[in-house]
């Protein structure tokens, strides 16, 4: 044995001597994508493993997504579609479905249309479910291919979809579809992130009526703790104002985490009204 | 095969220097070194007796292996194109993936020393790899079994199915 292997060797051996093993250690993303790559079922008999393995499966508000455009990625997926029109008799199974359904928070409707974002690989692309033609659409939303591929979802702000497309940890980009059927989408917002909000986590939600934006974000504390923050961000002054919420506890003092924010308009219309309609009303499995 | 090349007609190779967070030197070509992404933003502007880097994370034993399949996957990438040009048929390809399956057929230890150190000089195709692997390895055990596997300490708040 040469000098250094035998140096290599004692090496080798003080280092298995006094490691302890750094599985926990391992960084976020690379943790979030080792999990994005096993199937829901896994995921969920595994959740309990650790309380980081935990907080990302259930509580990352990007992990479904991601782990989504994965299983897009990976072929061998068979893709079925069930409508059920309210007053109808049963659930029906939809023919030639070309595009993967949507996950299981990927779609928003807006104004008669499903849309969901067709992964992270391709950013720029937005697939569509037409409720009342029951047509299937693939959607261009910039021209470019060669863009940096980010985080991106879809959300609706005021009357009309738009895509968000997330670049941690600098910005983000809000396009919004201004003609469905032409499918022209415009470039709307351009948000520049604070060093607060410089990592991911913090997503857009809707749009208040006086036109600024509201978004969540989601804060892991080291101890393991999560807490969640609602933004408001006005275009005009490119200023970000941390809402307060009154209830952040309950009556055992803990705190509640706040996991949708929703525009709510009040309706007179009853439910019933609604499957005698004339328009077809469909939901979606 | 045409990897018996010539030494006397082929220019010398350049090549770069890597230093181990031990502070072992590895000479490697530099070819091999730019499929870290890491050396290779900025490599250009890089003074060319200037081309030392010092990885400060990686460990001599794990650079070894990781320069070993930096360096299989430049061969294999040149053959493949070779055969490719003279349209012969070739396997290369999956020869290559056999060759990947067997090398990061490691123990945990190893397998994470690779991970981080991919992740680090981010190597695209190695940290796909390895990501691979160890999500194979979680699939399929229970958590008890994954913490056992991967020395994870149990942190979490309590199961609602442990008691089933």
């Amino acid at each position: 044995m040469s000098s250094l292997q035998r140096r290599k060797a004692s090496r080798r051996l003080q280092r298995l001597v006094c490691k302890k093993n750094e599985f926990d250690d391992l960084p976020y993303d690379v943790v979030v994508n080792i999990l994005s790559r096993l199937p829901i079922t896994t995921l969920i008999r595994i959740k309990y493993t650790c309380k980081l393995w935990r907080s990302i499966i259930i509580d990352d508000p990007l992990f479904p997504e991601l782990h989504f455009s994965l299983g897009v990625k990976n072929p061998g997926h068979v893709y079925g579609i069930q409508v059920f029109t309210l007053g109808g008799e049963s659930w029906r199974e939809l023919e030639h479905v070309p595009y993967p359904a949507p996950a299981r928070h990927g779609p928003v409707y807006c104004n008669g249309v499903l849309y969901w974002s067709a992964g992270h690989s391709v950013p720029y692309f937005v697939l569509s479910f037409d409720l009342d033609t029951e047509q299937f659409q693939k959607r261009r939303v910039f021209p470019t291919g060669n863009r940096i591929v980010g985080f991106n979802y879809l959300v609706v702000l005021g009357e009309n979809v738009s895509f968000v497309l997330d670049l941690p940890p600098d910005y983000l980009e809000v396009w919004r579809l201004m003609d469905e059927k032409k499918n022209i989408w415009v470039k709307k917002y351009h948000l520049c992130r604070t060093p607060k909000l410089s990592r991911t986590g913090f997503k857009l939600s809707g749009l208040w009526m006086n036109g600024d934006l509201y978004g969540m974000r989601t804060i892991k504390k080291k101890d393991g703790t999560i807490v969640k923050r609602l933004y408001s961000y006005n275009a005009e002054s490119e200023k970000y104002t941390v809402i307060k919420l009154p209830f952040t506890k309950n009556r055992n003092a803990e705190s509640i985490l706040p996991c949708l924010v929703l525009n709510h308009v009040g309706s007179l219309i009853s439910p019933s009204k609604i499957v005698t309609a004339e328009g077809r009303n469909l939901l979606c499995q | 095969m045409k990897d018996s090349f010539n030494p006397s007609i082929e220019p010398p190779k350049k090549t770069v220097t890597l230093v181990s967070s031990d502070g072992y030197d590895f000479e490697v070509e530099e070819e091999v070194a730019l499929e870290s992404q890491v050396i290779k933003d900025g490599f250009e502007d890089k003074a060319v007796d200037d081309r030392e880097y010092l990885l400060f994370n990686v460990h001599s034993d794990t650079l070894e292996l990781i320069i070993k399949y930096c360096e299989k996957h430049v061969s294999s990438r040149k053959s493949i194109s070779a055969a490719a040009a003279s349209s012969s048929s070739s396997n290369g390809e999956e020869a290559l993936k056999e060759w990947d399956e067997h090398f990061i057929s490691v123990d945990t230890n190893t397998l994470y020393d690779i991970l981080m150190a991919a992740d680090y000089l981010n190597i695209k195709s190695l940290l796909d790899l390895a990501i691979q692997k160890v999500a194979d390895t979680i699939h399929g055990r229970s958590p008890e079994q994954i913490r056992k596997k991967f020395n994870i300490e149990n942190d979490s708040i309590i199961d609602p199915w442990a008691s089933e």
